[in-house]
């Protein structure tokens, strides 16, 4: 189909953006993005101080407490506390605090053809998902939530939290690796950030 | 912050350099002027908040390209609800915007809806499939690597495009084309 390059060519080479209004809007949207990811940065750094010093203070022993999927971290962080660069996924979560503990009880399914291929499993309740596409489950929550669920193989997770234009966007949830996989979460319009909080926090990895 | 003058100077350099070729990128996936300005607009925006690690990058270009995709994917997505390929209010809306502005644009209007509302027949992915196969000249290994998708991925969406691609812009290439 090598003449489908040359219609598309043909198609739009006469089309020509306001690159005048192109630069002064991008520039003017761009500063918002760093406003918000610097704004961002400061509230998740200061609620993860505040964090790591009532945890060592509390916990002596240097028991860790940590949930199966947590949004990613771009690494671990050490049983000292050592803090580590912070993905927009951690400064979403430390600005929304509350979001784990709106945890719902109970089992939602995967259903479907490819379902034996998924790596995990849902148990929230009310939520179930489609058929596997690919490594993409598409789930429904029971007020018309609908978030999309994409596993990926760990190889790629220092790749993908690296880039600004996929593990830090901003709604989007990274897990941390789990044997030959990680997950990322998106919702839609619909899904809060608590309601992915939540899936996220619901997943239960097979045996990999 | 630091957004120096310099800093700008660069940025607008750049998009003056890659605009249009990633605007006509973002029209042939939207099929529509506004949407394609406002896709354009938000990748640029999105190379600018990150514009001093872009601009030493290897490929500028490139990033800005994959960010492109993927922002549109994720704003289709997002927006999927209830949402038929080819059937969606926006692309209504296309056809009606382009039947205006082609006839003001172009010498030959119809043929320019009829690619545009063809490729708006496909899914999202598909789309961007064949856009970055066909107009961004991209490999199958480049392609699964803008799109988050593995190879074999690529070539089933590609060949699945095609052939619903194929019956609906026959008749704009008297040659034939595919």
């Amino acid at each position: 189909m090598n003449d489908l390059s040359t219609l598309m060519r043909s198609r739009v080479e006469s089309e020509h953006p306001d690159l005048a209004a192109l630069v002064s809007g991008s520039i003017r949207r761009g500063r918002r993005i760093r406003r918000v990811r610097y704004a961002g940065a400061g509230l998740a750094t200061a609620a993860v101080v505040v964090g790591v010093g009532v945890g060592v203070a509390a916990l002596p022993g240097g028991h860790t407490s940590a949930t199966e999927l947590q949004p990613a971290t771009g690494g671990p962080q050490s049983a000292s506390g050592t803090l580590r660069p912070m993905t927009r996924a951690q400064q979403l979560k430390a600005v929304f605090p509350g979001a784990a503990a709106q945890r719902s009880h109970g089992t939602g399914t995967v259903r479907g053809k490819g379902s034996a291929a998924v790596p995990f499993s849902i148990e929230l309740h009310g939520w179930s998902c489609g058929a596997a596409m690919d490594d993409k489950l598409t789930c429904a929550g029971p007020k018309g939530e609908s978030a999309e669920i994409v596993w990926r193989p760990t190889s790629s997770y220092q790749e993908w939290t690296g880039d600004p234009d996929k593990g830090g966007t901003i709604g989007v949830l990274t897990s941390t690796p789990h044997g030959h996989w990680f997950v990322t979460l998106q919702g839609d319009a619909a899904t809060s950030l608590h309601d992915l909080h939540a899936l996220a926090d619901s997943l239960v990895w097979k045996r990999s | 912050m630091g957004n120096t003058a310099p800093e700008q100077g660069e940025f607008a350099s750049f998009v003056h350099t890659t605009g249009a070729q990633l605007y006509r990128t973002a029209l042939l996936l939207t099929g529509d002027h506004h949407l394609a300005e406002d896709l354009t607009q938000t990748t640029y925006a999105k190379v600018f908040a990150s514009w001093r690690r872009v601009h030493r990058a290897d490929n500028p270009v490139g990033y800005a390209r994959t960010i492109l995709l993927n922002t549109f994917l994720s704003h289709r997505r997002l927006r999927r609800s209830g949402e038929q390929p080819g059937r969606a209010a926006d692309v209504t809306e296309t056809l009606t915007d382009f039947a205006i502005d082609g006839a003001a644009n172009d010498a030959d209007p119809s043929t320019r809806v009829d690619l545009l509302a063809a490729l708006a027949r496909l899914s999202p992915t598909d789309r961007a499939v064949l856009v970055a196969r066909y107009w961004e000249d991209r490999s199958i290994a480049e392609t699964a690597a803008d799109l988050g998708v593995s190879q074999s991925a690529v070539r089933t969406r590609s060949k699945r495009a095609l052939e619903r691609l194929r019956p609906l812009v026959l008749h704009l290439s008297p040659e034939g084309i595919m």
